[in-house]
């Protein structure tokens, strides 16, 4: 990353660039105590709408605490971090209460199979906390990780 | 600077939904790039990044109208975030397909200007929901 992609190059939002950081990478490591610190009580999570379906919950999930239960599920049955997963920072925008984060998952899923995709997410904050949260990312080739053609 | 950004990128779009080649070309730098998603790559047999204003504006100014039934295309800007070089456009898409299936899909643009035109822009949505509306055929 240049110095200008750096989280915290912008002095009006860099705290929020920090977090939105922070909770994205936190979500990797497992470090759930962390990622209670950022996130508003009554924060919304706006998946993409074929992983709604998928998930047969709703959308967006509701509440910190189901929030970081769904990433906790997520983490222990889908994803296979102790290779080395990880979150690659590409970029990171904030302009007021809004950052906008775009990163790379480059992990491996519970089958063992290497996935490798793009996300954007976009952060809204409210008083220093998460209020809202939309991720983007490219949804036909992440499930053609999950449930390949055969 | 930031300001100007935004409504280029906002210009940007509308002229693709439009598929006005000439005013999406006043929006980018000549040898403009157009990250796409990994699955668009595959499904749509386009090379990725698309490279050059001219193969760009071709290839986006013709999907709105061979895929939407351009009448009843609506986007909304739903968030615009710009700081230094970087704009980001979250906007949802509404229209119905050529077969008349509804379409209703959000997006996230980043772009990357220089000197006020677009040099760099990374696309991402529900592209599993895109894919499979497309494929639909009216009931």
């Amino acid at each position: 990353m240049s110095d200008a992609r750096k989280p915290g190059s912008s002095t009006m939002s860099a705290d929020n660039k920090q977090k939105a950081v922070d909770y994205l990478v936190s979500g990797i490591s497992g470090d759930r105590a962390k990622m209670e610190t950022l996130v508003a009580d009554d924060m919304k999570m706006w998946m993409p709408q074929s992983a709604g379906k998928l998930v047969s919950g709703p959308n967006p999930v509701v509440g910190g605490k189901a929030i970081l239960d769904l990433v906790d599920n997520s983490r222990k049955n889908l994803w296979d971090h102790s290779g080395g997963g990880k979150r690659i920072i590409e970029h990171v925008a904030g302009d007021g209460d809004i950052v906008a984060v775009h990163c790379r998952l480059v992990t491996k899923i519970r089958s063992g199979a290497a996935y490798d995709n793009d996300y954007v997410f976009l952060f809204r904050f409210e008083n220093g906390k998460i209020a809202e949260l939309w991720e983007f990312t490219d949804t036909a080739h992440a499930y053609s990780v999950f449930a390949p053609k055969s | 600077m930031s300001a100007a950004d935004k409504q280029t990128a906002r210009d940007y779009l509308a002229a693709s939904f439009a598929g006005d080649r000439a005013a999406m070309a006043r929006c980018m730098t000549p040898d403009c790039k157009v990250w796409l998603p990994k699955s668009a790559e595959t499904n749509l047999g386009l090379g990725n990044p698309l490279v050059g204003r001219d193969r760009i504006t071709e290839i986006f100014s013709g999907i709105a109208g061979s895929v939407f039934d351009h009448g009843t295309l609506q986007f909304d800007v739903t968030h615009a975030v710009a700081e230094g070089d970087y704009v980001v456009t979250h906007y949802r898409l509404r229209s119905r397909t050529k077969a008349g299936v509804p379409y209703d899909n959000t997006y996230l643009f980043l772009f990357r200007f220089e000197n006020g035109a677009i040099a760099e822009c990374w696309e991402q949505t529900d592209t599993a929901y895109a894919f499979a509306t497309f494929q639909k055929e009216k009931s």
